[in-house]
């Protein structure tokens, strides 16, 4: 069909059989007459294109990598021309610069786990934010899954676990620094994604998105108020009385899951008011807490009883006094592990949140801790979440700080999210085209996305002032960024184009529960993916091996045929047969195709989480107003080293191949990608 | 009391001198005080010989119940005796505990009132919460403070529990003031900051005599002033123990413990 779709065999990543040659020709030919000397130096590229090193040598080598996630090439390269970000154009002009080519599709968990196994989604098994349970068509966790105690013995009211209850992750392959860690070498990761809960393997590692809050939800907030906020996602709103200046609440934990019926714990909260003085008491436990209004406390450790005397979980968060007068509000961030008790295994070896949060003060262990969905939901505005997200920042830079200050040999792998949600949030104030653009958000916070930029760019300078002659320095993003204007509801299209049957058409029904299965030929789960009701692997499909084939040529036709009635664009610009784009593939769990979205399109939430709506497309006025989970080709990350790169466009495998490539290890045989360096 | 607080509190700060450049030091010395005062009292309040006796006639019963394990007419005489006896040996403990429990309880409050509480660090918040005496404006309350102390908030009026908050930071070492003034009567309460050694005291109370046997590190408030309590929510001390952080009633119990014990053979001590 278009030209795009013929060059889909191209795109498919640089497989084992790639040669190294070109690569390695390009940088002789950088080095010229002083190749030679040059070669000498490096301890050289031998004849297979790998370095020589002896194990000493392996241990002394310095292996930077700062992984920032959604830097898209093209604001950085035009910060750069206006002559903005000086450390990234140091980097750019000593070393090199080149453009990421991120996974099919480019989300995060998927993109950040093939940069760390080498592998494609295909591979490492996570494709989307949320996978499907082929037996339910319910929505399932992509990262992990927790499997309950195998048995247990009702005891009264509690159900007492004879073997505890595991999480697990659900990527496959090996992270490359498990392979240098066996190998002897020092590593420290920090908050890298799809590494929850992470290996044993002797590599220090404190994991990040992927961690789920103290209640096993990607971070549902509780916000306390007389006035009444709608109902949202990731929030959870209570709805409070002041009476004599005291209100009485719980604040919610965990569900117990050794009682009968697994009850949500909870704790008493009293808040004591005083309007005119604008400040109030918050008693929770044995601790008290003053605010004023607008003021955010510490982290407050909150114990959480799961057997009297014997279980209790500690969680920590932190409360936002919002208002006292005229109506009060108080946010309470979600209730998270505490490092220096975590209930889950959020760090490897066991003690090392305990370390970092005993020498660092607490810090945040939610996977996703930048609130957007209170920012979303009205219980934050853009101030208050700036500040929060702050808050979580200053803690990261903390550990950041001290980690390259002690950085002396080995790995060290330093991940920052805050770039990330910042873009996601605040894009509607820096494109006037978007459906949410003000021009007073525009003035106020129209140098929000650039301020990531300019972030990046503080850290990178950071990065490299520790970094010496013996330092290889990579600064690497997953992903760029795009504006998200218009949400396009897949199960909608699908149902209106006979693809999907609905029993109950009304608005927001499941499609799991809703669907009539027997005349169902494909739906939608994921921010991308698509899946066949296929026989055999769905429960109830009834598309057969043979029909397969025709009906996803038929599907990709319709889907690429697709116009926006507003503007006449298409929808999607790259529509993916996984059979094709992928070197490996799980039958059971890849879908059978990948959307890949026009920039100014995604996917509404509903649809991705596999409900109806009466609406195909909709117009986006929603704070989460960038996005990258559309066209790959469309959303290029960044990476730049103090070293020259053997190619200007790199694939994320490229970057686990250069990693194991640095400390002088053969290229695994499932590692995609080839060393860039 | 107040004198008597005054007096025992001197005697303590006398005693625990030579120890004010380590808790651990002081915190053993006045272990073996307890371990060394309590066998004292004991040997002489109690009755030494009748603890003799009936520790001989448990032991009795014990081998009776085990050398004659197959005769279950022996062993359960032998059960009922040596229940009715242990009964006796705990009769014979009420009374020295009844003479020992005045000074365990001027040495344990005297204990916290050093150990239980360190200062704020500089740059530490804490909260300061005046109770008020029945009938008393909350509007009329105020806090000033010397200079090492910053008050952050306006009063936060408590009219539930007749109290009035306010949340301080410290800002220079050193021994503080907060200067509290209920409808223009004005008094005093010590704040420390970053010292170590000597006395927290968390509360200055007004009143009954059980409050103030609890609160001995500084004067009561004066009747007039319109408060019954000033209290500043220091953080709770914590020594290190084989690498656990504990609370200082753990030592303080194995060091007296171990010390009465070995003491008890020299001091020909029943117990
Ligand atoms: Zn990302």
């Amino acid at each position: 069909m278009s030209a795009k779709r013929s060059n889909k065999k191209g795109r498919r990543q640089v497989a084992d059989d790639a040669p190294p040659e070109p690569g390695r020709r390009e940088a002789l030919k950088k080095l010229g007459a002083l190749g030679a000397l040059a070669l000498l130096d490096v301890g050289a590229l031998t004849s297979c294109g790998r370095r020589l090193s002896s194990p000493q040598m392996e241990r002394e080598r310095k292996l930077l990598i700062l992984g920032i996630d959604g830097l898209d090439a093209r604001i950085t390269e035009r910060m750069m021309a206006r002559g903005e970000l000086p450390n990234l154009r140091r980097l750019r002009d000593t070393g090199g610069f080149g453009s990421v080519t991120s996974t099919i599709p480019p989300q995060s968990p998927a993109a950040w786990a093939s940069l760390i196994t080498g592998r494609d989604p295909g591979g490492h098994g996570i494709f989307d934010f949320v996978h499907r349970d082929a037996e339910t068509y319910e929505t399932v966790s992509s990262g992990t899954a927790t499997a309950p105690p195998k048995y247990t013995i009702p005891v009264g009211q509690w159900q007492v676990p004879l073997s505890g209850s595991q999480v697990e992750s659900l990527r496959h392959g090996t992270a490359f620094w498990d392979r240098l860690a066996e190998r002897g070498i020092p590593c420290e990761v920090h908050r890298v994604p799809a590494n929850f809960p992470p290996t044993d393997s002797g590599a220090k590692q404190m994991a990040g998105l992927g961690v789920p809050d103290a209640r096993g939800t990607l971070g549902t907030c509780s916000y306390y108020s007389d006035v009444p906020l709608g109902p949202n996602q990731g929030l959870e709103t209570h709805s409070v009385r002041v009476a004599n200046g005291v209100v009485r609440a719980r604040l919610n934990g965990p569900r117990n899951s050794l009682r009968n019926g697994w009850p949500t714990t909870s704790v008493e909260l009293g808040v004591y008011l005083d309007g005119h003085s604008r400040v109030a008491k918050i008693a929770v436990q044995d601790q008290e807490i003053i605010l004023r209004q607008r003021e955010w406390s510490d982290w407050v450790p909150v114990r959480f009883v799961m057997v009297p005397q014997v279980k209790t979980i500690t969680g920590i968060c932190r409360f936002y006094l919002k208002e006292v007068t005229p109506n009060f509000k108080l946010y309470v961030t979600p209730v998270q592990f505490d490092p220096l008790d975590p209930a889950l295994p959020i760090a490897a070896p066991a003690g090392f949140a305990g370390e970092l949060a005993s020498r660092h003060g607490r810090f945040h262990t939610l996977g996703l801790p930048e609130d957007t969905s209170a920012l979303g939901g009205g219980a934050l505005d853009d101030d208050e979440y700036l500040h929060q997200a702050g808050l979580c920042l200053e803690e990261a830079r903390r550990i950041w700080e001290s980690a390259l200050a002690e950085f002396d040999r080995g790995l060290l792998f330093y991940y920052f999210g805050y770039t990330d949600r910042n873009q996601h949030v605040f894009w509607r104030a820096s494109d006037p085209r978007h459906p949410a653009f003000e021009p007073r958000l525009g003035r106020e916070y129209g140098g929000i996305v650039e301020d990531c930029y300019r972030l990046s760019d503080e850290l990178a300078g950071e990065a490299l002032q520790a970094s010496d002659d013996d330092t290889t320095l990579i600064v690497v993003s997953d992903h760029g960024f795009a504006p998200f204007y218009r949400k396009f509801y897949l199960n909608a299209w699908l149902a209106n184009n006979g693809y999907l049957s609905m029993r109950d058409v009304s608005e927001g029904a499941p499609i799991a529960t809703g669907a009539v299965w027997s005349e169902t030929l494909a739906y939608g789960i994921g921010l991308n993916g698509l899946y066949l009701n296929l026989a055999g692997r769905e429960s109830r499909g009834i598309v057969s091996q043979e029909q397969r084939e025709s009906l996803l040529r038929r599907l990709v036709k319709d889907l690429y045929a697709i116009r926006d009635p507003d503007t006449g664009d298409a929808v999607f610009s790259d529509v993916a047969l996984t059979d094709e784009v992928y070197s490996d593939a799980l039958p059971a769990l890849t879908p059978d195709l990948i959307l890949g979205y026009a920039p100014g399109y995604r996917s509404g939430v509903a649809s991705a989480l596999g409900r109806m709506t009466s609406e195909e497309l909709r117009d986006n006025t929603n704070k989460w107003s960038g996005d990258h989970c559309i066209d790959r080709d469309a959303v290029p990350g960044i990476v730049l080293s103090n070293r020259a790169l053997r190619r200007e466009r790199v694939s994320l495998p490229d970057i686990t191949a250069t990693a194991l490539a640095e400390f002088g290890l053969n290229r695994p045989d499932d590692v995609l990608g080839q060393s860039i360096l | 009391m107040g004198v008597v607080n005054a007096a025992i509190t001197g005697l303590f700060d006398l005693l625990l001198a030579p120890f004010g450049w380590s808790a651990w030091a002081g915190l053993v010395f006045i272990s073996l005080l307890t371990g060394a005062v309590l066998l004292t009292v004991f040997r002489y309040t109690s009755n030494q010989r009748g603890i003799r006796a009936t520790k001989d006639q448990i032991i009795s019963h014990l081998l009776e119940v085990l050398l004659y394990r197959d005769d279950v007419r022996v062993v359960l005489r032998a059960q009922a005796r040596l229940a009715r006896d242990n009964l006796r040996y705990l009769g014979h403990a009420l009374v020295p505990l009844a003479f020992m429990i005045v000074p365990v309880g001027f040495l344990l409050v005297q204990t916290d009132l050093r150990y239980g509480l360190r200062p704020l660090a500089a740059g530490e918040k804490a909260i300061v919460a005046v109770e008020l005496g029945p009938g008393v404006d909350l509007d009329e309350v105020s806090l000033s403070a010397s200079p090492g102390i910053e008050v952050e908030t306006l009063p936060l009026r408590i009219p539930t529990l007749q109290e009035v908050d306010w949340r301080v930071k410290a800002v220079a070492p050193g021994k503080q003031e907060l200067r509290i003034s209920v409808g223009g009567e004005e008094f005093v309460k010590e704040i420390r900051v970053g010292m170590s050694g000597g006395r927290v005291s968390r509360a200055r109370v007004s009143g009954g005599v059980w409050a103030q046997f609890l609160h001995p590190g500084e004067p009561p408030i004066p009747r007039d002033a319109g408060a019954k309590s000033v209290t500043v929510s220091y953080p709770s001390a914590e020594m290190e123990l084989l690498g656990w952080r504990v609370h200082w009633v753990w030592p303080w119990l194995l060091i007296s413990m171990a010390f009465g014990y070995a003491l008890k053979g020299p001091l020909r001590v029943q117990v």
